[in-house]
């Protein structure tokens, strides 16, 4: 909403400066956002009286002259064919910043002296007309400012309204408010509306209004005038819109937009002689039916809109927009004025289904006072008559079968002190509600408050309690504290956990990000998974902002192979990165998709930075699986183990054979591998890419939140290791196992010491050194006994995998 | 026999005085003292001796080794000390071996801050689907279908019913359902608008907080808010509460802060204001109340919400918020 500050001033005085009053709007929920002098661009333009004209001396088509601002003469070319000796005109002299920004040069054109410009009312930027000089009134006074001069030295303030204060889309509504922060309080003045000419009859003798559907527009309110001649609007008219915003067209559109913004309420101005049987129905739309709206587009019908229709067809939607037929043009001679109240959620169904919002349907959809249909009627027929000059058929139409009752709201002063926190009395409370048009009387101990009509968003008595602490100032309660429950609150333990987790992954050398949770449609595409996968099905966006961003993720991969590619083409080819966030995946059945938190890292590029010391190698399957192996022992989840996964065509984004399964005690925690080389083709990622991902929440199931102290070992260690030779297929873990399976609790661990694949051994078998470790609690471990277990072990595992000792 | 223990000793002593470093000494220790060395084989000699004879031999022999012993162990140290006293030829300024270091991402450090200043102030954090439900995201919330308020935020579809959650503000409904008061949660996470410029991005972060006991009042909204932005930033940071409006608080505010930047001067960040719009609270609407099964006659509230990103920009300088989303690797390095 723009407020015109002379607007404001023509209805009520305003006893502070624009800055005060800026702010003192702002405090009272009517966020100033701009402060604009909407005519600022003709700042240096100066009123004179043009005399001396003479032909210009080298050119057909110029003339000379003289013009004087009272202090100053000035010699001025001029091509304009209308000036005359005497005339009064705007001036720009030499230097002043023209409208379109170019600086005005003193100089010489064709020999002769010009030392400023006269302007035309469209160098002024004010209307389209450049046929000649604007004249200004003769009585202008030489030498003032222009704007001073014409009344267009005028402030505006840009105000951000909430949706509950349709109230203040007016600049009535919002001088109600400026009065109250002085002691006054704001009266409308009534509308002196001339005498009807009973030449002309009365207007139910003329027309007719038939409301078919009440409860899309419960009021309807119209006037006729006759004999009106439509032209350009006066200075003043135009000069209010223009600050306002809007752009003046003709003496009678400008007036049903002036009482709109004046009064909140909006109207439409009908060519009443092109209205079938010059009579209005108001119906329903019906389905499907075709509407031409005078943006000259063509709009598609429901029932669910209420439709202005004259005795045949649609002339308007109803509270949205007049149709192109039958609007005011400037051969209208009678006009038929619409002041209406139409149901606010029926304008906003309307408005949105047809994606068109206009100043009117703004009002309507949050909320036009229903009592102020009649004013905003007579105020526009009154100005009408004024600017257009005709007549006025005798009386108003006005549909209004159900009035609304007026609104009472019974509240104890005690229920505001305290869900304010102030300690006012009842009859301040009541002062402050009636500055801004409640009327309120104490009933017993209560105060009984009557709310005003144009207040359509007070209903209860919360919204009281809002306006008193609105009207008291939120700056001026004082700054409590709640009492503390005395008792401990605890995170959810996933929140904790989450924040371990995260700092762990820091300690391990990845950065964090945080990526959109939706991805392309292709994504699918790119994990290479096929139709039936179960990450296929995805939440869909109806409305996404782009193809990229349209269905919400079921991987962590997309995302992250996307920023992993960014990154790379910036140069930053080593990178250690992860997320901790959801996949979506929708449920058969239900609204709502499963939403699983996942901790997703990745690795590319080198292993460490090196340096002089060492040159960095590239990182490998091991590295992130050194990684998952570290944070699963910070985050105390024992007991995992790594295995090929059962059904390895179900990760069709990963590379053969480089896939680890990660099971813990029946459950599988996630996976560890290496991105297929197709998959991050699609994303320009030419490096190997490995990857992990983990459910948080089994992650966090199967963490051991005791920690049991162990006693330390007393008495020494005793290693023995074993070389193996065997098949180079058998996994290392099984070694492990087999190794470890039925021995004494003095085997302390086995480890995999040494692993060797090449020539020195006979092809397809590797050689590996496991590194036993043996101790004992109670005594120190004696070599025979140590031995005689090796040598077991040893045995157990040659027979077991068909192993031989190095030769 | 011929030479006896005391010679040996001597020789060995003598040897030890010329040795000049540590693997001398480590050759001469293994001559002498080794388990081959030639105090044992001289002490090996014992066999031939009368009975009588070699407890005496024994101690001499003894007493010869632990004297070596010691002057060996001396001679080592005073080595290793003048070793140490020479100064080495490293050169101290080459790099060290940096173990690598991840960070945390701006927006979960600020989050994290954020979480526990409240958690201090005795809240706990609760959490909720992204993908919600209608009613939790709007209805519940006291924003019914075809209500102006729902132009306030545009809104991801996922159906009729669902939607991408607009704000943490659902969680606040899902906790009531679920909890009898006195309430106090911080609510925080990521939600999503239709909107993608150079200040929307169609994700982004909020944090919702909700005291609800039985003499809350607006008062008290202040004090926690002035409390909680004042460890925030620091002391000297002013509030100035404003009515505004929300459908599911009454009364409503936003809060500004005087501008950290240029502390309320007028500058680039605050557009010239010297305030920043950083929170939007009020007290709970009773309505919220009555869809949750909370007695609106027995208890009030108040809750308040703010966008991290916002926060975080502020905090650490920011000036694009389209950096957090775009994770260059660059930008998250300096945090």
């Amino acid at each position: 909403m723009k407020l015109s500050l002379n607007w404001l001033k023509s209805l009520i005085p305003v006893p502070m400066n624009t800055e005060e009053l800026a702010h003192a709007l702002t405090m009272a929920g009517l966020e100033v956002e701009a402060v604009e002098r909407p005519f600022a661009h003709l700042d240096g333009i100066v009123t004179g009286r043009i005399f001396d004209i003479a032909p210009h001396p080298n050119a057909d088509k110029l003339q000379t002259c003289k013009v004087d601002t009272g202090n100053d003469i000035f010699s001025v070319v001029c091509g304009a064919p209308n000036i005359e000796n005497g005339m009064m005109a705007p001036l720009a002299p030499a230097g002043t910043t023209m409208p379109d920004g170019t600086v005005l040069k003193k100089g010489k054109i064709r020999g002769e002296v010009s030392e400023g410009m006269l302007c035309s009312a469209r160098e002024l930027n004010l209307d389209n007309d450049h046929s000649g000089i604007l004249a200004l009134p003769q009585e202008t006074p030489p030498g003032s400012p222009f704007c001073e001069a014409m009344e267009m030295d005028d402030t505006v303030l840009t105000i951000g309204l909430t949706p509950n204060r349709v109230d203040c889309a007016s600049v009535m509504g919002l001088a109600r408010e400026v009065a109250a922060f002085g002691e006054s309080s704001f009266r409308a003045e009534p509308v002196s509306l001339p005498p009807a000419d009973p030449a002309l009859g009365k207007i139910d003798t003329l027309t007719s209004v038939t409301v078919e559907d009440s409860e899309g527009c419960p009021r309807y309110a119209a006037r006729l005038l006759a004999d009106i001649t439509v032209g350009p609007s006066p200075a003043w008219l135009k000069n209010r819109l223009i600050a306002a915003g809007l752009r003046p067209i003709n003496n009678i559109v400008d007036i049903t937009n002036f009482v709109m913004l004046e009064t909140g309420q909006p109207l439409h101005a009908f060519d009443f002689d092109t209205l079938a049987q010059g009579r209005i129905v108001v119906r329903k739309a019906s389905e499907g039916e075709t509407f031409i709206t005078l943006d000259e587009k063509e709009r598609r019908l429901d029932r669910d809109m209420v439709m202005i229709c004259d005795g045949e067809k649609p002339v308007a939607i109803g509270g949205v927009m007049g149709g192109l037929h039958s609007g005011v043009t400037e051969s209208t001679r009678r006009v038929l004025i619409e002041s209406a109240c139409f149901d606010a959620p029926s304008i906003r169904r309307t408005a949105k289904k047809l994606g068109l919002s206009t100043d009117s349907s703004y009002r309507f959809e949050r909320g036009v006072d229903p009592l102020g249909t009649l004013y905003a009627l007579d105020k526009a027929a009154a100005l009408m008559l004024e600017t257009g000059g005709g007549r006025m058929a005798e009386g108003c139409i006005d549909v209004h079968p159900t009035p609304p009752a007026p609104r009472t709201i019974g509240v104890s002063p005690d229920f505001i002190n305290q869900r304010i926190g102030l300690n006012l009395s009842a009859e301040q409370m009541i002062l402050l509600l009636e500055k801004v048009g409640f009327s309120a009387g104490l009933q017993g101990k209560d105060i009984e408050v009557t709310v005003p009509s144009f207040r359509v968003d007070v209903s209860r008595r919360e919204d009281i309690s809002e306006e008193v602490a609105r009207l008291y100032g939120y700056d001026n309660i004082p700054v409590t504290f709640p009492e503390m429950p005395a008792e401990t609150r605890l995170d959810p333990p996933s929140v904790t956990f989450r924040r371990r987790l995260q700092d762990q992954m820091c300690g391990l050398g990845f950065h964090e990000v945080i990526s959109y949770s939706f991805v392309a449609k292709e994504s699918a595409d790119h994990l290479r998974l096929p139709g039936d996968h179960p990450m296929r099905p995805a939440v869909a966006l109806l409305n996404p902002i782009s193809e990229d961003l349209a269905i919400m993720r079921t991987s962590m991969v997309p995302g992250l192979l996307g920023l992993l590619a960014r990154n790379i083409a910036q140069q930053e080819k080593s990178l250690k990165i992860f997320e901790t966030g959801s996949t979506f995946t929708p449920l058969a059945g239900e609204d709502l998709p499963v939403e699983r938190e996942v901790l997703a890292l990745a690795w590319t590029g080198k292993r460490h930075p090196g340096g002089w010391y060492e040159h960095a190698p590239e990182c490998d399957f091991f590295d992130l699986k050194g990684a998952v192996e570290s944070l699963l022992e910070a985050m105390n989840i024992p007991g995992a183990d790594y295995a090929a996964p059962d059904s390895p065509d179900s990760f069709p984004w990963v590379r053969k054979g480089a896939c680890a399964c990660i099971r813990c005690e029946g459950s599988i925690l996630g996976h560890i591998y290496e991105v297929h080389p197709e998959t991050r083709r699609f994303f320009g990622i030419k490096q190997p890419v490995f990857m992990a991902e983990m459910d948080l929440i089994l992650l966090m199931e199967k963490q051991k939140d005791l920690f049991l102290s162990k006693e330390i070992p007393r008495y020494p260690a005793t290693t023995r290791d074993v070389t193996l030779i065997l098949d180079k297929e058998i996994p290392a873990a099984e070694v492990l196992k087999i190794s470890r399976e039925n021995q004494p609790e003095i085997l302390e661990s086995v480890s995999i010491h040494d692993l060797y694949q090449g020539d020195r051994i006979p092809a397809g078998k590797k050689s590996l050194t496991l590194r036993m470790v043996y101790r004992s609690l109670t005594e120190t471990l004696a070599d025979k006994k140590v031995n005689k277990i090796q040598e077991k072990i040893t045995q157990n595992l040659l027979s077991h995998f068909q192993a031989t000792l190095p030769g | 026999m011929e030479t006896s223990i005391e010679q040996l000793k001597e020789e060995a002593l003598a040897a030890l005085g010329n040795a000049g470093d540590p693997a001398e000494i480590q050759a001469l220790t293994v001559r002498y003292l080794g388990k081959k060395g030639l105090l044992t084989q001289y002490l090996r000699t014992m066999a031939t001796l009368d009975p009588e004879d070699r407890p005496a031999f024994g101690q001499r022999v003894n007493a010869a080794k632990e004297a070596l012993e010691t002057a060996f162990s001396e001679k080592k140290a005073a080595l290793e000390t003048a070793a140490a006293d020479r100064a080495t030829d490293i050169d101290i300024t080459l790099p060290g071996r940096k173990p690598s270091q991840g960070t945390l991402h701006p927006l979960t450090r600020i989050r994290r801050e954020i979480s526990d200043i409240f958690s201090r102030l005795g809240f706990e954090i609760s959490e909720g689907p992204e993908v919600e439900l209608d009613w939790y995201n709007f209805e519940a919330l006291n924003i019914p279908p075809h209500h102006p308020a729902r132009d306030m935020q545009d809104t991801f579809y996922v159906s009729d019913r669902v939607v991408l959650r607009t704000h943490t503000s659902p969680i606040q409904i899902r906790f009531m359902e679920n909890h009898k008061p006195p309430i106090r949660i911080i609510a925080p996470g990521r939600v999503y608008r239709c909107d993608s410029d150079i200040t929307h991005t169609p994700m982004f972060h909020q944090i919702e907080g909700l005291l609800v006991d039985e003499k809350a009042s607006f008062g008290d909204l202040k004090g926690i808010l002035t409390a909680f932005i004042h460890a925030l930033f620091d002391k000297d940071t002013s509030l100035r509460f404003r009515p505004s409006f929300f459908p599911f608080t009454e009364p409503s505010a936003e809060v500004d802060i005087r501008c950290v930047m240029c502390r309320g001067e007028g500058c680039r960040i605050c557009s010239q204001t010297g305030w920043l719009e950083v929170l939007g609270c009020g007290m709970v609407h009773p309505v919220l109340f009555e869809n949750t099964g909370i007695d609106p006659e027995r208890y009030r509230g108040f809750a308040f919400g703010m966008g991290v990103e916002r926060l975080t920009m502020l905090k650490y300088g920011i000036d694009d918020l389209r950096k957090f989303f775009e994770n260059d690797i660059r930008f998250l390095e300096q945090f």
